[in-house]
């Protein structure tokens, strides 16, 4: 029995056509603003900005001026055909072309990135509110009306919800957005050609479709093999360049897609072999990513790097007493290589949230040596839990608090809790008598943020200090961080050490770089302002006084 | 104004209505699973699937047009009396089983999950059929059908897209959540009593009155109660 002859007699082309004229383009919903988000970090705008616009362009794709014109049952019209062909191909250049255009404009806000989705969203919402109109009237307004609509919202609302479940349940968390927008876009073709085997005997084909939709099956089948190398590619342009890199290792979690690549100093490729490579690692920069996002590029050799010693190098030097120390995030042991390199430190609680940095540090052999195998260090106490759940649950005192969330992704939200009263409040209630909170920049969505997030902390009945250190040249750039005591007594302490004693202990150089102030203004209203969009909005502008923070500089020669 | 004007200016207020709400409430769940990435897809999902299938509610309404108008005026004042609570519900329960977890360890945190899908499922359920009935009472006029259909689906994404844009950067900025909640739906509450005191109110059944009544009560109890309910969940929670 021919396909088009089954499909009719059995009655499954209007469900089906219904199902997957649904499906694919709520799930390029769903990849499009995720991806966004990710991009942005701020999910309360990006997910609704997303919507609106794929709404309002399925709205437009669906305008009818003019009746339609009768066309014969179960004839599938050849619009239909060509726009699901548009779909597939919007679908299929959603992410990489978000990726391409995030990762060639780095440094200018990812807005390309954003007016692309954008329009991505705005594209794929008028060809399916075109193919909806090409495929209701004539469907559905002539024969067997009322049973075939009905099948048709069924199975329109089941695709939504299977689309849904599959998307945050298998596709992403096993594919991550790059191959689940070739899987989605893959189905949609699929649906291509079951619209194309099953038209009418009255629409003839010629040789070209054949081979058209011989070759897109090809195309398809193709980047589907490689998309790993495409992905990898587009990922070491980004970060790397044109220098050769080699990918030593990959994982993908429900919530992280971690990438390690290994690329010489010298920009030669990389074709020792990994005995050599670890018998002289000062030729080598090791770089991790977390969902596309850089998570640290350091020489392999390295045994601190300014960011993580300046989170712990003040406070451990200068309070001899810390000898408890939490840290939340820092599944990379990055944050747990420099706490291990002061012996005072007499246990170190690390709280991840995701397995998958913490085996890839154990069991990689580049980032054992990275770490300087970190987390075999027997105080080193490693515990797999949401970090806000931890400080729920957990009772014991700390006398160092790390917050050091990762970066990418959620982060409106991480903010959002890090800013609330009740996640400082339980800090707080953690924290011995004499001991120091310290935020990182990465928990910090931006160093604007801050006076916001100090207000916060005053609220909370802890006095903050601005920390930043500037950088060198070639090295990783600002790091901010906000530092929390327990009383006015202690951070007044502190200042006056670092001062005295911590100042003149710095390198050349660093004595200008690494600063500590007291805010001493803030915006007006607490947490609950933060979760303002327009703070991101502005910061966007030029103008930036109304969020400017002063600090009082204790630091400065 | 023609009928079938105001028929699509109360349609494109129901489409954004209903299209706020969903924003609102994937808001505040994304606020409460601290997941966005699922928490939105996996809310717009269980919405749209809810919408839909609330659609078929509208097939066969009995009574005619006037039976139509009936459903549109229920769905409006039940999706009313499931947002503002709902939504301030799941905040509080949130908070409340935190509080538990952090004094006295008792993780119930997982009940949250099934009551957000049930309160998704249902809010969709009802605005989905409201849409249909709008559909339906659209196409029961005497002008020509495709012309009317367009517009109804034309100011029925115009106003889902304009609610979303409108919860999205005027109310949560400005108002917060919480009020940016309970404003919409007030306001929506605004039009639906205007509605129905329209339509002969005598001649509407007992429940469509009793729910009337109860919506009005809700809101204004609501109205009543945002700063202790702002100051209930910055006790617990500062948020």
């Amino acid at each position: 029995m021919r396909f088009k002859t089954l499909a009719h007699n059995i009655r499954i082309f209007n469900p089906a056509a219904a199902f997957l004229m649904t499906f694919c383009p709520t799930c390029y919903l769903f990849l499009i603003a995720s991806r966004l988000s990710r991009v942005f970090g701020e999910d309360l705008f990006v997910y609704p900005v997303v919507a609106a616009v794929f709404i309002l362009f399925i709205g437009l794709g669906s305008a009818r001026r003019s009746a339609p014109a009768p066309e014969p049952e179960h004839r599938t019209p050849k619009k239909l055909i060509w726009l699901q062909m548009g779909l597939t191909f919007a679908g299929f250049f959603s992410i990489l072309g978000i990726d391409i255009i995030l990762f060639d404009s780095l440094a200018v806000i990812n807005l390309e990135a954003g007016v692309f989705g954008l329009a991505l969203a705005a594209a794929i919402g008028f060809l399916s509110g075109r193919a909806w109109r090409e495929f209701y009237p004539p469907r559905l307004s002539s024969t067997d009306g009322a049973r075939d609509r009905a099948s048709v919202k069924i199975f329109s609302s089941l695709a939504c919800a299977i689309a849904s479940l599959l998307y945050t349940s298998v596709f992403f968390p096993a594919m991550g957005f790059f191959k689940t927008s070739l899987m989605i876009s893959f189905i949609n073709f699929l649906f291509v050609l079951f619209l194309f085997l099953s038209r009418n005997e009255a629409q003839p084909v010629d040789r070209l479709w054949r081979w058209g939709i011989a070759a897109l099956v090809g195309f398809f089948l193709a980047v589907s093999l490689w998309s790993d190398k495409i992905e990898n590619t587009v990922l070491q342009r980004a970060y790397l360049g044109h220098r050769p890199a080699t990918l030593i290792a990959k994982d993908q979690t429900p919530s992280q897609q971690i990438l390690l690549y290994i690329t010489r100093k010298d920009g030669w490729p990389v074709l020792e072999t990994e005995k050599e490579i670890l018998a002289r690692p000062s030729k080598y920069f090791i770089l991790g990513l977390t969902n596309g996002a850089l998570q640290f590029f350091l020489p392999l050799e390295s045994r601190g790097d300014p960011g993580h010693a300046f989170l712990f190098d003040p406070y451990m030097t200068l309070r001899p007493y810390i000898k408890d120390l939490l840290i939340l995030g820092g599944g990379d042991g990055l944050a747990a290589r420099q706490a291990v390199q002061y012996k005072s430190a007499k246990e170190i609680t690390v709280v991840e949230p995701d397995q998958a940095w913490v085996t890839i540090t154990r069991e990689n052999p580049y980032l054992r040596e990275l770490t300087r195998r970190a987390f075999d260090d027997p105080r080193v106490k490693l515990h797999f839990m949401n970090p806000f759940e931890w400080v729920l649950r957990d009772n014991k005192h700390y006398d160092l608090i790390i917050v050091d969330a990762p970066p990418g992704g959620t982060r409106n939200l991480i903010k959002t809790k890090t800013l609330s009263l009740q996640f400082l409040r339980d800090l707080k209630r953690l924290l011995s008598k004499h001991g120091v909170i310290v935020i990182t920049s990465n928990t910090l969505s931006s160093p604007l943020k801050m006076s916001v997030q100090a207000r916060t902390a005053l609220d909370a009945g802890l006095f903050p200090l601005a920390g930043s250190y500037r950088g060198k040249e070639e090295s990783l750039g600002e790091t901010e961080q906000l530092v929390l005591f327990h009383s006015e007594k202690s951070r007044a302490s502190f200042l006056e050490d670092y001062k005295e004693k911590y100042r003149p202990r710095l390198e050349y150089g660093w004595k200008d770089l690494a600063k500590f102030g007291i805010i001493s203004y803030s915006l007006p209203n607490t947490a609950d302002h933060s979760l303002s969009g327009y703070d991101t909005l502005i910061s966007k502008f030029p103008i930036k006084t109304r969020l400017k923070m002063i600090t009082e500089d204790y630091a400065s020669p | 104004m023609p009928p079938h004007k105001h028929l699509t200016f109360l349609n494109s207020c129901a489409a954004g209505h209903g299209a706020l709400t969903y924003i609102a409430l994937a808001t505040a769940f994304s606020y409460i699973f601290s997941d966005p990435v699922f928490v939105f897809p996996f809310f717009t999902g269980l919405y749209l699937a809810a919408w839909g299938l609330g659609t078929l509610r509208a097939e066969k309404p009995a009574g005619g047009p006037e039976g139509t108008v009936t459903l549109i005026l229920f769905n409006s004042f039940a999706g009313i009396l499931l947002a503002t609570p709902g939504i301030w519900a799941a905040l509080l329960a949130n908070e409340t089983l935190r509080y538990l977890l952090r004094t006295r360890h008792q993780d119930l945190l997982f009940l949250i999950l099934p009551a957000g899908i049930i309160l998704t499922v249902c809010l969709g359920g009802v605005f989905g059929a409201r849409q249909a009935a709008f559909s339906r009472l659209t196409n029961s006029k005497k002008n020509p059908e495709a012309s009317l259909h367009a517009t109804f689906w034309e100011s029925d994404h115009f106003g889902a897209s304009a609610g979303i844009m409108i919860f999205a950067f005027i109310f949560n900025p400005l108002w917060g959540l919480i009020r940016g909640i309970l404003l919409s739906q007030a306001i929506a509450l605004g039009v639906t009593d205007i509605a129905f005191l329209r339509s002969f109110p005598k001649k509407q059944p007992f429940v469509l009155k009793i729910l009337f009544l109860l919506a009005n009560l809700c809101v204004l109890a609501s109205l009543g109660a945002q700063n202790f309910m702002i100051t209930g969940l910055d006790a617990m929670s500062g948020f």
